[in-house]
């Protein structure tokens, strides 16, 4: 027998070396690459869509190259040293230096590139108003406040723009690329480029709405129309021309190789280590719990995720569980044609991923209409639900003895009312077990909707991570909400089942 | 009250039945009898619409159920029907059972369907099983219900399929007497049924079927005490006892098993019963061998075989005859303790006689 106590003792051990083993690893004190050259054969880590990848492959063409959704992604696989050094832009990285003591600027800048917003070819006008206004906003000295507050001050103290209340909002496509451009502080979008985007919607008498999606998505978002235009610190390349178009930049900045440096004596100088050493492992725990969840209030964003979550599983339970009954009728049917249908429906339903579904859905089929990632996320999981419930169905409808529709109905019901009062109570009792197993794994299905922009559980996970480069805490906690709402529905529909499977012996 | 004209119905070409004519009197109690695939339950099928017939029509109170456009859910809630798997609701408890149909369909208040319901199954012997569930109740008991709940529609004829034949033997008793009281009491009833003794008791009237048509129909005395027409002759005979003829030397023991089989398909009884009669049977059929050694005869002349059954009283009778000339089998010796006392185990009473130059071994089951 283990003690409990000891059990947890030896789990808060684990804990805390899993927390602190990037630390403590780190004993040599040397750069490994003094300048870019020396990154030809290094494993090297970028931003999915960004430049960077173009730039490997031209300029290291002997290296590896790993493609990576978020720069917390790439510092994460570099300090874990799956991958030798990161290619990113210098602001954003400038601001993980400050608490991520064990990395260092390798050499020059690798590029200077223009940034500049993004626009479908046919929206000329609006890209011209954004020409005007940056302009104007040059001339006034405004330009040069902003940057100043953000590049140097980190856009601290917070100075927020009052928008216009009402009217059709400026979709603009942006993604997490880190303070001082875009970044969530107090569970709001902020940064450099959002107050950039909210002065110009002000300047055309516009509401503003900013669509956060993953930045290999963009271009993508832009020409299906999801979005009226691009602010994300996009470079201006000529690959990219060719499929949008560019307004004047509005900045230019440095293309940066990183990489770890693994010296301890840095780190301890930190103020990051400095805790540790003073208030134990234990404080360490703590810390980390309260940059990932307290500070910020960050914890809001794993609420409204969690609210988010729930609400794609019950619409799509839902949808899913009615729609699949009329497939299953579809299915069922006598009529050669309907049948057919039927088949098809479940067959391409079930052929199909999910994942890609919900990507055809969004940036294809429904691309012509504006309607929200939660909406698309509903109808994409509550489609696919609906060709695994139909199954589900028709199998419980067979199992049921065809003696009960005959003793329905020679007893004088309808075959509605037999359907409804004999056949559908006894296959509800005979489907729910595997049901359930359904919706769970529908509930956890959900976590891709991240890819369309949906601020999920995951998502937000994703988002405080790409604030705090600590996926400890974050991923753990998510998972445990996950687990708490899987838990919770089986206890629902245990409770349904019980309904339905009266107790089998004699009521006093 | 129920008229069948020109009847007929093919499944997938094969001729099930051919020109069926029948009327059913009000307060009439019918049994349909005949050997098994002649088409007795696709006719009662028939009847309540369950089966669309190829042609002819049946008339229910004058309206004709072969008919499209007749509302067939009106003319069952007046025609009820029992089924041989009894095909009780099996999410619903005994009561919801029967208090279901009455409450949805004739909108009767729920308490006093419930009352009623109630007094339904005090009368089928069933009153503390209200709150059961069909799962919790032996055969007899699901078919009792199964009967209560279509008299709580208050029908004004009742058809039963086969109602025993998915019966434990133990239990066809308290279905039949169930039956009785109800034929009794002047319930227009159409029953299929291989229990031939109930038939003769209860129905005012018999249809033997054959081959697809009712062959000859009458009073119970005549069909099963004066009948000329051999078809039916032959099945009154057959099904009541099984008849099988062995040579002395190298009986055919498999031959015995096959009929034995049949006779208890035939007759609703069960596994147990069929392997104590093939054991029993060829335990005798051992010891008359046993017994023929002894003697200086040669191995000539036969053995019978004969199975009676009486359902009425529950009882089966093994019945061998063999030539007189053979010692009584019976006789205790060192060589057949064992199978003596096998068979004083399986049996209720076994005795041996002499009769019409023939010695007779009778067990009983």
């Amino acid at each position: 027998m283990i003690n409990p106590a000891f059990r947890a003792l030896s789990t808060a051990f684990l804990v805390t070396v899993a927390l602190l083993l990037p630390r403590i690893l780190l004993a040599e004190d040397a750069l490994p690459y003094s300048s870019t050259d020396d990154l030809s054969k290094a494993r090297i880590a970028v931003l999915q869509g960004s430049v960077y990848d173009g730039l490997v492959s031209k300029r290291f063409p002997q290296s590896t190259l790993q493609q990576y959704l978020s720069l917390t992604d790439i510092i994460a696989a570099i300090k874990s040293g799956r991958a030798d050094a990161g290619f990113t832009d210098e602001p954003p990285f400038k601001v993980a230096l400050r608490t991520e003591p064990e990395l260092y600027i390798v050499g020059e800048p690798l590029v200077r590139y223009p940034i500049g917003a993004g626009f479908r070819k046919d929206r000329t006008e609006l890209r011209d108003a954004f020409n005007q206004f940056l302009r104007g906003l040059k001339a006034s000295g405004d330009y040069d406040k902003l940057e100043s507050h953000w590049l140097d001050h980190d856009g601290l103290p917070q100075q927020t723009v009052e928008p216009v209340a009402s009217g059709e909002p400026l979709v603009i496509g942006t993604t997490i690329a880190g303070i001082p451009f875009v970044a969530t502080r107090n569970n709001k979008l902020v940064g450099f480029d959002v107050t950039l985007g909210e002065l110009f919607a002000n300047s055309q008498n516009r509401p503003v709405r900013f669509e956060q999606m993953d930045f290999g998505a963009l271009i993508a978002a832009a020409n299906a129309g999801r979005i009226d235009m691009i602010m994300a610190s996009m470079f201006i390349t000529d690959e990219r021309k060719k499929r949008i178009d560019f307004s004047d930049p509005y900045f230019e900045l440095n293309g940066i190789a990183f990489a770890r440096i693994g010296v301890s004596a840095a780190s301890l100088t930190t103020e990051a280590a400095a805790d540790t050493s003073e208030v134990g492992l234990w404080g360490a725990i703590k810390a980390s719990f309260y940059d990932n969840l307290i500070k910020e209030d960050r914890y809001q964003l794993i609420l409204h995720g969690l609210w988010i979550t729930l609400l794609i599983s019950l619409g799509a339970t839902l949808l899913g569980t009615v729609f699949g009954g009329a497939i299953c009728w579809l299915r069922m049917s006598s009529l050669p044609a309907l049948n057919v249908l039927g088949r098809g429906y479940i067959n391409l339903m079930r052929g199909i991923p999910v994942l890609v579904f919900l990507m055809l859905l969004y940036y294809v089929v429904l691309a012509p209409v504006r309607i929200d990632g939660i909406t698309v996320s509903i109808l994409a999981l509550g489609l696919n639900f609906a060709a695994y419930a139909a199954e589900i169905y028709r199998t419980g409808l067979n199992s049921i003895d065809s003696g009960q529709r005959e003793a329905g109905v020679s007893l004088g019901f309808s075959e509605a009312q037999t359907f409804r009062l004999i056949l559908l109570p006894q296959t509800i009792r005979a489907i729910l077990p595997v049901y359930k197993n359904e919706v769970i794994s529908l509930v956890k299905m959900t976590s891709i909707v991240g890819y369309i922009a949906v601020q999920d559980l995951t998502k937000a996970s994703d988002i405080i991570r790409a604030r705090t480069f600590d996926a400890f805490f974050p991923l753990i906690f998510v998972a445990a909400l996950y687990l708490l709402l899987v838990w919770m529905l089986i206890s629902l529909l245990d409770r349904v089942q019980g309904a339905r499977h009266p107790q089998q012996g004699v009521r006093p | 009250m129920i008229s069948i004209y020109n009847l007929c119905k093919a499944y997938n070409g094969v001729p099930v039945l051919t020109d069926v004519r029948a009327t059913i009197e009000k307060g009439e109690v019918v049994a349909i009898i005949g050997p098994s695939g002649t088409g007795k339950s696709t006719l009662l099928r028939c009847i309540n619409g369950l089966e669309t017939p190829d042609g002819g029509s049946i008339t229910v109170n004058k309206v004709d159920v072969t008919r499209a456009d007749t509302d067939l859910a009106a003319v069952r809630q007046k025609m009820n029907m029992v089924f041989q798997n009894f095909n009780l609701f099996n999410h619903l408890a005994v009561l919801q059972n029967l208090t279901l149909a009455p409450i949805q369909l004739l909108k009767e208040d729920p308490m006093a369907a419930a009352n009623r319901a109630r007094a339904l199954l005090t009368k089928v012997g069933l009153g503390d099983h209200q709150f059961h569930y069909p799962s919790q109740l032996s055969g007899g008991q699901k078919q009792r219900v199964a009967i209560a709940r279509c008299l709580a529609m208050n029908p004004d004829v009742m058809l039963l399929d086969e109602p025993t034949s998915a019966l434990d033997p133990r239990n066809i008793g308290e279905v039949l007497s169930v039956l009785t009281r109800l034929a009794d009491e002047g319930m227009t009833m159409v029953i299929v049924t291989h229990e031939l003794e109930f038939a003769r008791e209860v129905a005012d009237r018999i249809f033997f079927m054959s081959d697809g048509a009712i062959y000859e129909e009458g009073t119970p005395e005549h069909i099963f005490g004066n009948t000329q027409r051999q078809k039916t002759r032959e099945f009154i005979i057959q099904s009541r006892s099984l008849c099988f003829t062995a040579a002395i030397k190298r009986p055919d023991l498999h031959g015995l098993h096959g009929s034995i089989r049949d006779f208890c398909k035939n007759n609703g009884l069960d596994r147990k019963i069929r392997h104590d009669l093939q054991l029993l049977s060829e335990e005798v059929i051992q010891l008359i061998s046993a017994a023929v050694e002894q003697t200086a005869h040669k191995h000539e002349g036969h053995i019978t075989v004969a199975i009676d059954y009486f359902s009425n009283r529950d009882r089966v009778q093994l019945i061998v005859g063999a030539p007189k000339w053979i010692p009584d089998p019976l006789q205790p010796d060192d060589s057949n303790e064992i199978a003596l006392a096998l068979i004083n185990n399986m049996s209720t009473g076994v005795s041996t006689s002499m009769e019409e130059q023939r010695r007779i071994i009778t067990v009983t089951l």
